[in-house]
């Protein structure tokens, strides 16, 4: 049995980002009956009251919402934020979220107590997998949920190191036996920017360890050099992303797929539109995967 | 520990004030400089100096981002370059302890609140008004707030009962008359800030220096009594009929705004 055969209770289709620029618009109705799921970085809304906890709390009694994060520097060297980790545990006990697993990054976002806020580069070797693997394991331990792990977007490799980026990411899910939130927009950018296969890099990935897909636009750094694409979720999916999207369900089967959008954030009509033609390369994704097995 | 070192001297490169020129000058240098071992220092890619650069510009912008949305009054005031570079000093000096993104504008306040009022190229009210615009963020954010009225009513020997969200801030300026652009009076105010529990939004009152010096009893937790003869004594104001009657109206007022709930 796969991992993500052992996780049972998490939507599937293409969801949306829960973002605070639309949250009233969906609370009024405005995207009832468009969304699979919704999905919502818990450190914007852990501690929190006010309106944007009210309408939250309305939408999540009409939509699954799954749990992203941000902060928990999972390849960090600081130890891990127990005090957040407690506050984050309540939320996710407590509130009308019932996510059935929290996700982040394969990154770290801070040393020393500084906490940088973005999700920056560790290097590949095995150490880094084996405490990263730990810390993974304590943070399951202590939200007591299954976890996602996510590859990222970066622009700065660490030179010659001993794993790959993919057998980096095989190694921490095997150590941690957590699942993988796969980013193919992140395998995109990294392909693009560093030169790789991207389909080679998915192949060496435990599929059965996926549980979750992220996708999103990109632009570039630059615009007229146009030698570096940034993961700015800040554009509309290019084809090549939706491709790699393809490749995976054809091989999975049914998964939460998750359009992220966080900068130049489209009215919601235009949004639903762009996740209305994602469903079509998902659903005919799945239509050539049950064909193949007819066959 | 090649591994901890990379990560120490990544995070120095987005940190640090002199970082850049350093990165510029010798990218292997500055991460031999920090701890990494000269051979992995060596062996970073040829552009490693451009994208860690562009890895600082991404953390240096979405933070003087946030703090335009957050304080947009304030950052108008100081222009975008300015307000750049106060985010990169915030960085160097202390950098963000939060773990949430959206709190880190309030350390960006509280350390700007040491460093502002003494440098004469800044407004002198500036500080305060910062601190008054993320104070209205706050309190819309407060986790407390809509707590059920006690049912008491007011009694003299009794703490009073106020919606949870209740706070009450002072300032050298009149930071709540700031408009987009101008400079402010110098005018000591006192203000009542709270979520209004019906739409859920921010109100704030402008207090007399007599009922601020209640509320600032009432909301440590003194009884009636002692809140109003407090407020009298601080003030150096008989407690008379005058002061009693205007007492009573502020005190409806409060009832009526859902602030003040009864006795506890």
């Amino acid at each position: 049995m796969s991992y993500r055969a052992g996780i049972s209770g998490g939507p599937t289709g293409v969801g949306l980002g829960l973002r605070g620029q639309f949250l009233a618009e969906v609370d009024a109705g405005g995207a009832d009956g468009r969304v699979p799921f919704w999905e919502i970085s818990p450190e914007n809304h852990v501690a929190r009251g006010g309106g944007r906890t009210a309408r939250l709390a309305r939408v999540a009694e009409r939509f699954p919402i799954l749990s992203h994060g941000l902060s928990l520097s999972l390849g960090g060297v600081d130890p891990l934020d127990r005090e957040f980790l407690a506050a984050l545990r309540e939320f996710l006990d407590t509130s009308r979220i019932s996510s059935p697993w929290h996700s982040d990054h394969l990154c770290f976002t801070g040393t020393d107590g500084r906490a940088l806020h973005d999700l920056l580069p560790i290097p590949w070797t095995g150490a880094s997998a084996r405490r990263v693997a730990e810390r993974v394991g304590e943070v399951q331990d202590r939200l007591a949920r299954p976890m996602l792990v996510e590859n990222i977007s970066y622009y700065l490799p660490y030179g010659s190191t001993p794993l790959d980026e993919a057998g980096f990411v095989a190694e921490v899910l095997e150590r941690a036996d957590c699942g993988l939130l796969l980013d193919v927009n992140n395998v995109f950018v990294n392909a693009t920017n560093h030169g790789f296969d991207p389909f080679a890099w998915l192949a060496q990935i435990p599929l059965g360890r996926v549980v979750q897909i992220h996708i999103a636009g990109h632009e570039f750094w630059d615009d007229r050099a146009q030698d570096l694409i940034i993961d700015t979720h800040g554009a509309p999916v290019r084809a090549q992303v939706e491709d790699l999207l393809a490749w995976v369900i054809e091989r999975t089967g049914p998964l939460p797929v998750l359009l992220e959008r966080d900068t130049n954030i489209p009215p919601l009509a235009e949004l639903l539109a762009e996740r209305d033609r994602l469903d079509v390369v998902y659903q005919a994704a799945l239509a050539r995967r049950a064909a193949r097995e007819v066959a | 520990m090649s591994d901890e070192a990379l990560i120490r001297a990544f995070a120095a490169g987005l940190i640090e004030a002199d970082a850049p020129a350093a990165i510029a000058a010798d990218v292997a240098g500055f991460f031999a400089g920090h701890g990494v071992p000269a051979e992995a220092a060596a062996g970073l890619p040829s552009l490693a100096a451009e994208r860690l650069l562009i890895y600082r510009k991404m953390v240096h912008g979405r933070l003087r981002d946030l703090f335009a949305e957050f304080l947009p009054k304030s950052a108008a005031r100081l222009g975008r370059a300015r307000l750049q570079a106060e985010t990169a000093r915030f960085i160097a000096e202390v950098a963000p302890r939060t773990p949430y993104f959206r709190a880190i504008t309030g350390e960006f306040v509280a350390w700007a609140g040491q460093r502002w009022p003494a440098d004469p190229g800044l407004p002198p009210y500036l500080a305060d008004l910062a601190a008054y615009e993320w104070a209205n963020a706050e309190v819309g954010d407060l986790p407390a707030g809509g707590e059920a009225a006690s049912g008491n009513p007011l009694a003299l020997d009794r703490p009073v009962q106020l919606d949870g969200t209740t706070t009450l801030r002072r300032y050298a300026w009149a930071v709540h008359r700031a408009s987009e652009a101008g400079d402010l009076d110098a005018e000591p105010t006192a203000l009542l800030l709270y979520r209004d529990r019906a739409e859920l939004r921010v109100r704030v009152l402008e207090l007399t220096p007599r009922a601020a010096a209640v509320c600032a009893h009432l909301l440590v937790g003194a009884t009636l009594q002692a809140a109003l003869t407090g407020a009298c004594a601080e003030l150096d104001q008989p407690m008379d009929d005058e002061f009693l009657a205007a007492m009573a109206t502020f005190f409806a007022d409060l009832a009526d705004r859902g602030v003040l709930l009864g006795a506890l």
